[in-house]
């Protein structure tokens, strides 16, 4: 799933690091989020919602962003 | 939210995790061919009696390790980190993988059953070892795939 993790985390001048310390969560597995080799649980994906204060629909892509917007 | 030092500490002790779930695996999976050398017509001899225990506690050992993932006098907030959602996916992993290995070895294990006595004490050997030994090697490459970078 596409993500724009690092955008984020640039915009704040934020080292992986230091996100994970925000986060609970390793440097590595903030590293496999933005590389997209994995998806974040639900609970994490709010924490970083939180975080960054934008909704998970403005943190993560799952290529389906249009459907079940209509009817 | 995590200390920044603990975050770093966790990155060090995960790397050498890797390296010792890598090194542990391989030396399990080729002392296996060590075992099965010398033949075991007849009764236990001490030493075989020696060898089978050590084997055992070994198992155990490992077991512990994939388990918990080590670092066990280390912090409590370290070892979260060390065993954060990403690693307990990879433990996941490893443990399907080892579930399938186990369920290989048994299949071939019923087999050769078939045309060569084979103890149970042998069979259990053979499964437990296939699945130790896969879930170990496949936690530390995922882990050590996670690291890279």
């Amino acid at each position: 799933m596409k993500n724009r993790l690092k955008v984020l985390r640039a915009e704040r001048d934020w080292s992986q690091a230091e996100l994970g310390s925000r986060l609970g969560v390793s440097r590595q597995a903030v590293n496999a989020i933005e590389t997209g080799k994995y998806d974040p649980s639900l609970p994490l994906a709010f924490r970083l919602s939180r975080l960054f204060e934008v909704p998970i629909e403005a943190i993560f892509d799952d290529g389906h962003g249009e459907e079940g917007s209509g009817t | 939210m995590s200390d920044i030092a603990d975050v770093e500490a966790a990155e060090r002790f995960g790397k050498r995790r890797v390296r010792i779930f890598f090194v542990q695996a391989v030396f399990f999976i080729l002392w296996q061919t060590h075992f099965y050398a010398p033949s075991h017509e007849g009764a236990l001899r001490a030493v075989d009696r020696f060898k089978i225990s050590a084997w055992f506690v070994w198992v155990l050992a490992l077991l512990l390790l994939l388990a918990t993932g080590g670092a066990l006098f280390r912090s409590r907030a370290v070892r979260a980190l060390l065993n954060d959602e990403l690693t307990r996916r990879n433990r996941t992993m490893a443990y399907v993988y080892g579930f399938w290995a186990a369920v290989g070895a048994a299949i071939g294990v019923y087999f050769v059953a078939m045309f060569e006595f084979v103890s149970a004490r042998e069979a259990i050997h053979i499964v437990l070892s296939a699945a130790i030994g896969t879930a170990m090697l496949t936690f530390a490459f995922k882990e050590r795939g996670d690291r890279a970078a």
